[in-house]
Protein backbone atom coordinates (compact mmCIF):
# COMPACT_ATOMS: atom_id res chain seq x y z
CA UNK A 1 0.00 0.00 0.00
CA UNK A 2 1.24 3.51 -0.69
CA UNK A 3 0.84 6.77 1.15
CA UNK A 4 0.26 8.69 -2.09
CA UNK A 5 -2.80 10.90 -1.76
CA UNK A 6 -4.31 12.18 -5.00
CA UNK A 7 -5.34 15.83 -4.80
CA UNK A 8 -9.03 16.76 -4.68
CA UNK A 9 -8.92 17.95 -8.28
CA UNK A 10 -8.16 14.37 -9.38
CA UNK A 11 -11.29 13.17 -7.56
CA UNK A 12 -13.29 15.94 -9.20
CA UNK A 13 -12.02 15.06 -12.69
CA UNK A 14 -12.69 11.37 -12.05
CA UNK A 15 -16.22 12.25 -10.92
CA UNK A 16 -16.79 14.26 -14.10
CA UNK A 17 -15.57 11.46 -16.35
CA UNK A 18 -17.52 8.73 -14.51
CA UNK A 19 -20.62 10.91 -14.14
CA UNK A 20 -20.85 11.75 -17.81
CA UNK A 21 -20.11 8.12 -18.68
CA UNK A 22 -22.98 6.93 -16.47
CA UNK A 23 -25.42 9.36 -18.05
CA UNK A 24 -24.21 8.41 -21.52
CA UNK A 25 -24.64 4.70 -20.71
CA UNK A 26 -28.12 5.28 -19.32
CA UNK A 27 -29.11 7.10 -22.48
CA UNK A 28 -27.37 4.57 -24.73
CA UNK A 29 -28.74 1.41 -23.17
CA UNK A 30 -32.02 2.85 -21.93
CA UNK A 31 -31.68 1.70 -18.35
CA UNK A 32 -34.68 3.84 -17.52
CA UNK A 33 -37.73 5.21 -19.29
CA UNK A 34 -36.41 5.51 -22.86
CA UNK A 35 -39.05 7.95 -24.04
CA UNK A 36 -38.45 10.36 -21.16
CA UNK A 37 -34.69 10.35 -21.61
CA UNK A 38 -34.75 10.66 -25.38
CA UNK A 39 -37.12 13.60 -25.01
CA UNK A 40 -34.82 15.22 -22.49
CA UNK A 41 -33.72 18.71 -23.43
CA UNK A 42 -30.07 19.68 -23.64
CA UNK A 43 -30.52 21.75 -20.45
CA UNK A 44 -31.95 18.74 -18.59
CA UNK A 45 -29.24 16.40 -19.89
CA UNK A 46 -26.49 18.77 -18.72
CA UNK A 47 -28.17 19.26 -15.34
CA UNK A 48 -28.54 15.48 -14.95
CA UNK A 49 -24.89 14.92 -15.81
CA UNK A 50 -23.71 17.59 -13.39
CA UNK A 51 -25.99 16.19 -10.69
CA UNK A 52 -24.49 12.72 -11.12
CA UNK A 53 -20.97 14.20 -11.06
CA UNK A 54 -21.66 16.03 -7.78
CA UNK A 55 -23.25 12.96 -6.24
CA UNK A 56 -20.23 10.83 -7.19
CA UNK A 57 -17.84 13.47 -5.89
CA UNK A 58 -19.71 13.53 -2.57
CA UNK A 59 -19.74 9.73 -2.31
CA UNK A 60 -15.99 9.55 -3.03
CA UNK A 61 -15.36 12.23 -0.42
CA UNK A 62 -17.49 10.39 2.14
CA UNK A 63 -15.56 7.17 1.48
CA UNK A 64 -12.29 9.06 1.90
CA UNK A 65 -13.54 10.57 5.14
CA UNK A 66 -14.71 7.19 6.43
CA UNK A 67 -11.31 5.72 5.58
CA UNK A 68 -9.58 8.45 7.57
CA UNK A 69 -11.68 7.63 10.61
CA UNK A 70 -11.23 3.89 10.31
CA UNK A 71 -8.45 2.50 12.52
CA UNK A 72 -5.39 1.03 10.82
CA UNK A 73 -5.87 2.60 7.42
CA UNK A 74 -2.95 3.24 5.09
CA UNK A 75 -3.60 6.96 4.70
CA UNK A 76 -0.69 9.20 5.57
CA UNK A 77 -0.70 10.37 9.18
CA UNK A 78 -0.92 14.02 8.12
CA UNK A 79 -3.88 13.29 5.89
CA UNK A 80 -5.58 11.45 8.72
CA UNK A 81 -5.01 14.38 11.07
CA UNK A 82 -6.44 16.78 8.52
CA UNK A 83 -9.50 14.64 8.00
CA UNK A 84 -10.08 14.02 11.68
CA UNK A 85 -9.74 17.62 12.79
CA UNK A 86 -12.26 18.94 10.28
CA UNK A 87 -14.27 15.73 10.05
CA UNK A 88 -17.68 17.08 10.99
CA UNK A 89 -17.38 20.21 8.82
CA UNK A 90 -16.22 18.09 5.90
CA UNK A 91 -19.05 15.61 6.45
CA UNK A 92 -21.57 18.47 6.35
CA UNK A 93 -20.04 19.98 3.22
CA UNK A 94 -20.11 16.62 1.43
CA UNK A 95 -23.77 16.14 2.35
CA UNK A 96 -24.48 19.64 0.99
CA UNK A 97 -22.73 18.70 -2.27
CA UNK A 98 -24.76 15.48 -2.46
CA UNK A 99 -27.97 17.44 -1.82
CA UNK A 100 -27.08 19.89 -4.61
CA UNK A 101 -26.40 16.98 -6.95
CA UNK A 102 -29.66 15.24 -6.08
CA UNK A 103 -31.52 18.52 -6.56
CA UNK A 104 -30.20 18.86 -10.10
CA UNK A 105 -30.96 15.20 -10.85
CA UNK A 106 -34.56 15.50 -9.61
CA UNK A 107 -35.15 18.77 -11.45
CA UNK A 108 -33.70 17.40 -14.68
CA UNK A 109 -36.09 14.44 -14.49
CA UNK A 110 -39.10 16.57 -13.62
CA UNK A 111 -39.36 19.05 -16.44
CA UNK A 112 -42.28 19.14 -18.90
CA UNK A 113 -42.88 15.57 -20.06
CA UNK A 114 -40.28 14.30 -17.59
CA UNK A 115 -40.34 10.99 -15.73
CA UNK A 116 -40.90 12.59 -12.31
CA UNK A 117 -44.14 14.39 -11.35
CA UNK A 118 -43.38 18.09 -10.66
CA UNK A 119 -45.14 18.04 -7.24
CA UNK A 120 -42.97 15.19 -5.97
CA UNK A 121 -39.87 16.89 -7.36
CA UNK A 122 -40.81 20.17 -5.68
CA UNK A 123 -41.31 18.58 -2.24
CA UNK A 124 -38.07 16.61 -2.57
CA UNK A 125 -36.10 19.64 -3.71
CA UNK A 126 -37.46 21.80 -0.87
CA UNK A 127 -36.42 19.12 1.64
CA UNK A 128 -32.96 18.78 0.05
CA UNK A 129 -32.37 22.53 -0.06
CA UNK A 130 -33.60 22.79 3.55
CA UNK A 131 -31.04 20.17 4.59
CA UNK A 132 -28.31 21.94 2.60
CA UNK A 133 -29.16 25.32 4.13
CA UNK A 134 -29.36 23.94 7.67
CA UNK A 135 -26.02 22.12 7.35
CA UNK A 136 -24.37 25.23 5.88
CA UNK A 137 -25.40 27.24 8.94
CA UNK A 138 -24.34 24.38 11.26
CA UNK A 139 -20.96 24.16 9.49
CA UNK A 140 -19.98 27.82 9.92
CA UNK A 141 -19.13 27.68 13.67
CA UNK A 142 -16.97 24.61 13.01
CA UNK A 143 -14.72 26.51 10.61
CA UNK A 144 -11.72 28.55 11.67
CA UNK A 145 -10.48 31.65 9.85
CA UNK A 146 -8.78 29.97 6.86
CA UNK A 147 -11.87 28.16 5.48
CA UNK A 148 -14.03 31.17 6.37
CA UNK A 149 -11.71 33.37 4.31
CA UNK A 150 -11.83 30.92 1.42
CA UNK A 151 -15.61 30.78 1.69
CA UNK A 152 -15.81 34.57 1.38
CA UNK A 153 -13.37 34.48 -1.55
CA UNK A 154 -15.54 31.82 -3.19
CA UNK A 155 -18.62 34.04 -2.81
CA UNK A 156 -16.81 37.02 -4.32
CA UNK A 157 -15.43 35.04 -7.25
CA UNK A 158 -18.81 33.38 -7.88
CA UNK A 159 -20.58 36.74 -7.99
CA UNK A 160 -18.25 38.11 -10.67
CA UNK A 161 -18.32 34.86 -12.65
CA UNK A 162 -22.13 34.91 -12.64
CA UNK A 163 -22.12 38.53 -13.77
CA UNK A 164 -19.72 37.74 -16.61
CA UNK A 165 -21.05 34.33 -17.72
CA UNK A 166 -24.75 34.72 -16.94
CA UNK A 167 -24.74 38.37 -17.91
CA UNK A 168 -22.82 37.67 -21.11
CA UNK A 169 -25.20 34.88 -22.07
CA UNK A 170 -28.21 37.11 -21.37
CA UNK A 171 -26.78 39.94 -23.46
CA UNK A 172 -26.17 37.62 -26.40
CA UNK A 173 -29.64 36.07 -25.99
CA UNK A 174 -31.30 39.48 -25.78
CA UNK A 175 -29.60 40.47 -29.02
CA UNK A 176 -30.76 37.25 -30.67
CA UNK A 177 -27.36 35.63 -31.19
CA UNK A 178 -28.02 32.61 -28.96
CA UNK A 179 -31.08 31.00 -27.32
CA UNK A 180 -31.97 32.45 -23.91
CA UNK A 181 -30.90 30.44 -20.86
CA UNK A 182 -33.67 28.19 -19.55
CA UNK A 183 -34.51 28.23 -15.82
CA UNK A 184 -32.66 24.93 -15.41
CA UNK A 185 -29.64 26.45 -17.19
CA UNK A 186 -29.48 29.13 -14.50
CA UNK A 187 -29.58 26.55 -11.71
CA UNK A 188 -26.89 24.49 -13.42
CA UNK A 189 -24.83 27.64 -14.00
CA UNK A 190 -25.11 28.71 -10.33
CA UNK A 191 -23.98 25.27 -9.21
CA UNK A 192 -21.08 25.02 -11.68
CA UNK A 193 -19.92 28.53 -10.86
CA UNK A 194 -20.10 27.99 -7.10
CA UNK A 195 -17.98 24.86 -7.32
CA UNK A 196 -15.67 26.40 -9.92
CA UNK A 197 -15.18 29.45 -7.70
CA UNK A 198 -14.43 27.28 -4.67
CA UNK A 199 -11.76 25.40 -6.63
CA UNK A 200 -10.32 28.75 -7.74
CA UNK A 201 -10.25 30.02 -4.14
CA UNK A 202 -8.63 26.85 -2.81
CA UNK A 203 -6.30 26.40 -5.79
CA UNK A 204 -5.13 30.02 -5.72
CA UNK A 205 -3.67 29.34 -2.29
CA UNK A 206 -2.11 26.11 -3.52
CA UNK A 207 -4.19 24.08 -1.07
CA UNK A 208 -5.70 21.57 -3.50
CA UNK A 209 -2.78 19.21 -2.87
CA UNK A 210 -3.30 19.06 0.88
CA UNK A 211 -7.05 18.61 0.98
CA UNK B 1 3.94 37.44 3.93
CA UNK B 2 7.25 36.01 5.04
CA UNK B 3 7.13 34.69 8.59
CA UNK B 4 9.20 32.82 11.18
CA UNK B 5 6.34 30.76 12.58
CA UNK B 6 7.88 27.39 11.74
CA UNK B 7 11.21 28.39 13.30
CA UNK B 8 9.72 29.59 16.59
CA UNK B 9 7.29 26.65 16.72
CA UNK B 10 10.06 24.11 16.25
CA UNK B 11 12.17 25.94 18.82
CA UNK B 12 9.40 25.22 21.32
CA UNK B 13 9.33 21.60 20.21
CA UNK B 14 5.67 21.79 19.21
CA UNK B 15 4.05 20.04 16.26
CA UNK B 16 1.70 21.95 13.96
CA UNK B 17 -1.18 20.15 15.67
CA UNK B 18 0.00 21.20 19.12
CA UNK B 19 0.30 24.85 18.06
CA UNK B 20 -3.11 24.67 16.39
CA UNK B 21 -4.63 23.31 19.59
CA UNK B 22 -3.07 26.08 21.70
CA UNK B 23 -4.31 28.75 19.31
CA UNK B 24 -7.76 27.24 18.77
CA UNK B 25 -7.41 26.90 15.00
CA UNK B 26 -7.00 23.97 12.61
CA UNK B 27 -3.66 22.39 11.78
CA UNK B 28 -4.37 23.23 8.16
CA UNK B 29 -4.43 26.92 9.04
CA UNK B 30 -1.06 26.66 10.78
CA UNK B 31 0.35 24.80 7.78
CA UNK B 32 -1.01 27.43 5.38
CA UNK B 33 0.56 30.26 7.41
CA UNK B 34 3.93 28.50 7.68
CA UNK B 35 4.04 27.80 3.95
CA UNK B 36 3.10 31.41 3.19
CA UNK B 37 -0.21 30.47 1.58
CA UNK B 38 -2.29 32.42 4.05
CA UNK B 39 -1.74 35.61 6.03
CA UNK B 40 -3.53 35.26 9.38
CA UNK B 41 -5.97 37.83 10.70
CA UNK B 42 -4.62 40.51 13.05
CA UNK B 43 -6.20 38.83 16.13
CA UNK B 44 -4.59 35.48 15.25
CA UNK B 45 -1.21 37.13 14.55
CA UNK B 46 -1.41 38.86 17.94
CA UNK B 47 -2.29 35.58 19.67
CA UNK B 48 0.64 33.84 17.96
CA UNK B 49 3.06 36.56 19.04
CA UNK B 50 1.70 36.52 22.60
CA UNK B 51 1.99 32.72 22.77
CA UNK B 52 5.66 32.84 21.75
CA UNK B 53 6.39 35.92 23.85
CA UNK B 54 7.64 37.99 20.93
CA UNK B 55 6.42 41.02 18.99
CA UNK B 56 4.34 40.59 15.82
CA UNK B 57 7.07 42.15 13.61
CA UNK B 58 9.50 39.52 14.89
CA UNK B 59 7.12 36.83 13.72
CA UNK B 60 5.88 38.35 10.47
CA UNK B 61 8.40 40.14 8.33
CA UNK B 62 7.24 43.08 6.25
CA UNK B 63 10.06 44.55 4.18
CA UNK B 64 8.10 47.68 3.30
CA UNK B 65 9.76 50.91 4.36
CA UNK B 66 8.10 54.34 4.48
CA UNK B 67 9.35 56.97 2.05
CA UNK B 68 11.96 59.25 3.57
CA UNK B 69 10.72 62.82 3.81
Amino acid sequence: MTNYKPPAIVHFIMSIVVGFAIVALIKRFALTDTRSLSAMSVSAAIALSLGVVLLLFAIMGLLRLAAAHAPGTALAAEETDTNLEGGRARLYSLIVIAAMGLTLILLSLAGPGGALPPAIALVSVVVLLGIATGLTFAMWPLLDELPRTMSRETGNAAFYLIVVIGGGWSILAHLGFVPAPAPLDWLTMFTVIMFGASFLAVGRRGLLQSR
Amino acid sequence: MENRLKIVREAKGWSQGELARRLGVSRQTINAVETDKYDPSLPLALRMAKLFGIAVPELFIDRWEPEKE
